[in-house]
């Protein structure tokens, strides 16, 4: 029989290892938590799931026609282009936001029930990854069923596609990593919520959705080739920028990005180099993010 | 294996009680401003102690009751031993698995159906899927529910069904302790009935049992064994009739 020993914690005790072994014998409850999210979600709507698949690929066409029509940049194939890049947006952006309310809005059940708490926010995660790899099954009809229809078949896409399980796990930790911080911030302070609400707005911007992380190499406005190759480095060392660039890297043959008729940019290939500073940098975020969390997890039940 | 089901070591509990609720940045900010204007450091809070040095023992098998007014900290013991808070310094040892019916059908959302919630509250409290289909039939039975009736969303449901749903779960989990906070006012009195001769064969199947109740009544029923708590201490701890006799006595005089 086991036994259970309660009393106070100092600093850095007791340790990530034993946190999370204690995390893997309530992984059960992940699963179970976050499969009631998805069912509570869609509940009681009619249209159900297909509820989030028609809204991205309406602002994704919104979007198209915004860039490539008024502003008439990019290739003839923008919008699968930009649906690739918008959904894994909307995966992280969906999941740092409700992740930023999980504990909160739980908060009740963990004052009857003990359960590590870092329970609810992965569930929140796992549920929108689930949800974000079915919207990419959307993506696929959309990409190489309906769109050859307009502009030719595409092809199939490069053997890095392969790699599709490590992009979605290296967002993962990113994801969780962010949303550790945010969580364990929002529990006291629910101006955070806010405050990341605004940051997320202008992250839009910052990643490669409405244009393609090559349009900074090739830019016009910087004169000098090797700032230049910095201030793409530079770009990419966010690692959710390159996450977004390696989703359309592994489904997008390399091909000609700009518009017709303008000085053609080729679509850069898929990098390990990158891809390995990413994964670097997300796992980092996601060890700091979790150890942060749970030297604050037991004040989250006393907050005032 | 020790032969205490929970042993507690000079266990303290200080809460922090805020004057002002700080729960934007703003209002911090502000409050930083002041105090830094006015030369003196204004934290804000208050730590208050609700549990004072508890030491306790409570062997494997034994009843215990808790009584206590209002506010000496009888829930908050509970929760330290549910682990819904860390003590602030002092130690409890619990032996065995622990259940606790803080509070029934607390993970229970109303869009799910009966049986949702019933394997996601399952989970939670530490069965396996299997565990639970093998107990389903019999959660069922002792809460008289139809199990047609667990295809409905839980919110169709009646408060009374609910929580006889809830408390039938729970007592089925083979747990080694069971920690009750004023969970037995449950449903119609013949459902109550069932629940006190549950306990009473749970106990005599050598559970160990420690509950906090308002009602007398169901501890001379249940317990074997009272603890008083009066402001984070233990006032008086023993057999039943002694220390209620005198705890009535304290209540008494207290109200005129």
């Amino acid at each position: 029989m086991s036994s259970v020993v309660i009393k106070a914690r100092r600093p850095g005790e007791p340790g990530l290892i034993e946190e999370a072994r204690e995390l893997w014998r309530y992984r059960f409850l992940i699963r179970a938590l976050a499969e009631r999210e998805l069912r509570i979600r869609y509940k009681n709507s009619v249209l159900g799931i297909f509820w989030s698949m028609l809204g991205p690929l309406f602002q994704v066409l919104v979007m198209t026609i915004a860039v490539g029509y008024i502003l008439n940049s990019g290739p003839s194939n923008l919008s699968s282009y930009m649906l690739c890049a918008f959904l894994p947006w909307t995966f992280f952006q969906s999941a740092v936001l409700d992740a930023s309310t999980s504990v909160l809005s739980q908060l009740p059940l963990l004052k009857k029930v003990y359960f590590p708490r870092e329970i609810p926010l992965l569930a929140t995660i796992c549920a929108n990854c689930v949800h974000f790899c079915m919207s990419l099954l959307v993506f696929f009809i959309y990409r190489w069923l309906i769109t050859p229809f307009i502009f030719g078949a595409p092809g199939p896409p490069p053997r890095e596609i392969l790699l599709l399980p490590v992009i979605i796990l290296i967002q993962f930790c990113l994801t969780a990593g962010v949303a550790f911080f945010v969580c364990a911030w929002n529990v006291f302070y629910e101006d955070v919520k806010f405050l990341v609400t605004m940051s997320l707005q202008f992250l839009f911007y910052l990643l490669p959705i409405l244009y393609f992380s090559e349009n900074i190499f090739y830019s016009g406005r910087i004169t000098d080739p090797v700032l230049r190759s910095w201030a793409y480095h530079l770009y990419l060392i966010n690692p959710l920028a390159w996450v977004v660039t390696a989703y359309k890297q592994i489904f997008f043959q390399r091909q000609a990005i700009s518009p017709r008729g303008a000085p053609i940019i080729m679509s850069a290939p898929f990098d390990y180099r990158y891809m390995a500073i990413a994964a670097l940098i997300s796992f980092v975020i996601f060890i700091t993010g979790y150890m942060y969390f749970n030297s604050r997890k037991w004040k989250f039940t006393e907050r005032p | 294996m020790s032969s205490n089901a929970i042993d507690i070591i000079d266990l303290i509990k200080e809460f922090r009680v805020y004057h002002r609720k700080y729960a934007s940045i703003k209002a911090r900010a502000a409050a930083i401003a002041r105090s830094l204007i006015s030369h003196k450091l204004e934290t804000g809070f208050e730590t208050r102690r609700i549990l004072d040095g508890i030491t306790l023992n409570i062997k494997h098998g034994e009843a215990v009751a808790l009584v206590g007014r209002n506010g000496s900290g009888k829930s908050t013991l509970l929760s330290i031993l549910s682990r819904i808070y860390l003590p602030t310094s002092g130690e409890a040892v619990i032996d065995g698995k622990l259940m606790s019916l803080l509070e029934l059908g607390a993970g229970f959302h109303g869009d799910l159906t009966g049986s949702e919630n019933l394997f996601f509250n399952g989970v939670m409290m530490g069965l396996t899927q299997d565990q639970i289909t093998q107990r389903y039939e019999s959660i069922l039975s002792f809460a008289g529910l139809d199990p047609h009736l667990m295809d409905l969303p839980v919110r169709m449901y009646s408060s009374g069904m609910q929580l006889r749903l809830a408390f039938s779960m729970a007592i089925h989990l083979d747990a080694d302790t069971i920690l009750i906070d004023e969970g037995l006012a449950v449903g119609d009195e013949s459902f109550q009935e069932r629940c006190f001769r549950k306990l009473e064969e749970l106990h005599a199947s050598g559970r160990t049992i420690l509950m906090v109740t308002h009602e007398l009544d169901h501890i001379e029923r249940l317990a074997q064994r009272v603890i008083w708590l009066d402001r984070g201490k233990i006032r008086l701890d023993g057999e039943v009739k002694p220390v209620l006799d005198e705890y009535r006595k304290a209540l008494l005089e207290t109200a005129s």
